[in-house]
């Protein structure tokens, strides 16, 4: 009976290494094949297939394949089409960004490098809000804050209000990447003066907000004011009936009042724009 | 671009590949001296249990919207 268990753990022994070195062989033939590969292939998808395969690999290897493997991953790891990461969706949110809009694009390019980074962050946001990932872009809004403070929060709700618009409207044609980078300074330095984003919870206490609206209304630089609200259709009603009501108690001597409201991921985007000349 | 995720099973054939390693206490380091690797838009250690690997130069960061941003604007032309 002893010599029987012994002849099948030796078998099992025996399947183990055959297995290994299998996989051993395996892997240098993939390796090999990558090999002569490696110089023509472009497309991303190949690279990536490419890469995982010699992860997948690597601890298989003999030493001197492991070598090559090592080079072969840095060949292909140069070509700069893969990012590795323990959460792959968080790179990807701020990848994938693209403003898609010549003069945004062009207001892009013209802005420094740190204005830019906000950009992408702002974008980002806008995306993660369309998909209903509010809470998503209120964790990079926090991250904003904090480290590009006033400044960048005023960038990012320009851009998750869709308030950039405005400012896409300022542009003239004749406009060199000085003018644009110039306008944004502008706007940025001066968009809470110009712009009021009202949360869903200040509601209850319509004093705050009139006086709020009002505030705004006294500093603007332009000759309107912009109110933003993201909540649901009661809220924005609730909004729009506070603002109608300041120029019917003439507290507020608005010509007109223009507004939107649209989907806004799960919720509804209410965009007032409050015009204090007749244009 | 494509993205490959991190997990227990490839963590560190992924490291070796970039010469790196952990050190007792999860953070990544240079294999070969040791010295721990600082995220170049936070300025703070990275943990291996937390971090991207971003192209050009092979540029470990901590996983935060602002540094994904801040290495691509810094990579464009």
């Amino acid at each position: 009976m002893a010599n029987n268990n012994t002849d099948i753990e030796r078998k099992d022994s025996n399947n183990k290494l055959d297995n290994t070195k299998e996989q051993e062989i395996l892997g240098i033939q993939v390796i090999s094949s990558i090999v002569s590969k490696v110089e023509m292939v472009a497309d991303p998808s190949t690279i990536l297939s490419a890469i995982k395969e010699i992860i997948f690999f690597y601890r298989l290897l003999p030493e001197g394949w492991k070598r090559r493997a090592s080079d072969l991953f840095l060949k292909l790891w140069n070509k700069r089409k893969v990012i590795i990461s323990t959460d792959p969706e968080q790179p990807k949110k701020i990848y994938e960004v693209s403003f898609g809009d010549g003069k945004l694009d062009k207001l892009y390019k013209s802005v420094s490098k740190k204005d830019q980074a906000i950009m992408l962050q702002g974008k980002s946001m806008l995306d993660l809000i369309n998909k209903g990932l509010h809470s998503d872009s209120d964790e990079i809004k926090k991250y904003v804050e904090e480290r590009y403070h006033h400044r960048g929060l005023n960038v990012v709700d320009m851009m998750t209000t869709k308030d950039i618009e405005y400012l896409i409207e300022d542009i003239k044609e004749s406009f060199t990447s000085k003018d644009y980078k110039k306008l944004f300074e502008e706007w940025v330095s001066k968009y809470d003066s110009i712009a009021l984003l009202v949360s869903p919870s200040e509601l209850s206490n319509i004093n705050i907000v009139k006086s709020k609206i009002k505030e705004i209304s006294a500093k603007t630089p332009k000759d309107y004011v912009l109110i933003n609200l993201s909540g649901k259709m009661d809220d924005c009603a609730a909004l729009l009936t506070i603002i109608s009501n300041l120029k019917e108690e003439k507290e507020l001597n608005y010509s007109k009042m223009e507004h939107d409201i649209s989907d806004s991921g799960f919720c509804k985007s209410l965009r007032v724009k409050l015009l204090f000349k007749n244009n | 671009m494509e993205y490959i995720q991190i997990n227990d099973s490839n963590k560190d054939v992924i490291l070796e590949l970039f010469g790196k390693s952990l050190d007792a206490d999860g953070f990544i380091i240079e294999t070969k001296n040791k010295i721990r690797l600082i995220c170049p838009h936070s300025n703070k250690y990275i943990r291996g249990n937390d971090f991207s690997i971003l192209p050009n130069s092979a540029t470990f960061v901590n996983n935060k919207p602002y540094c994904f941003a801040e290495h691509i604007v810094s990579h464009s032309k």
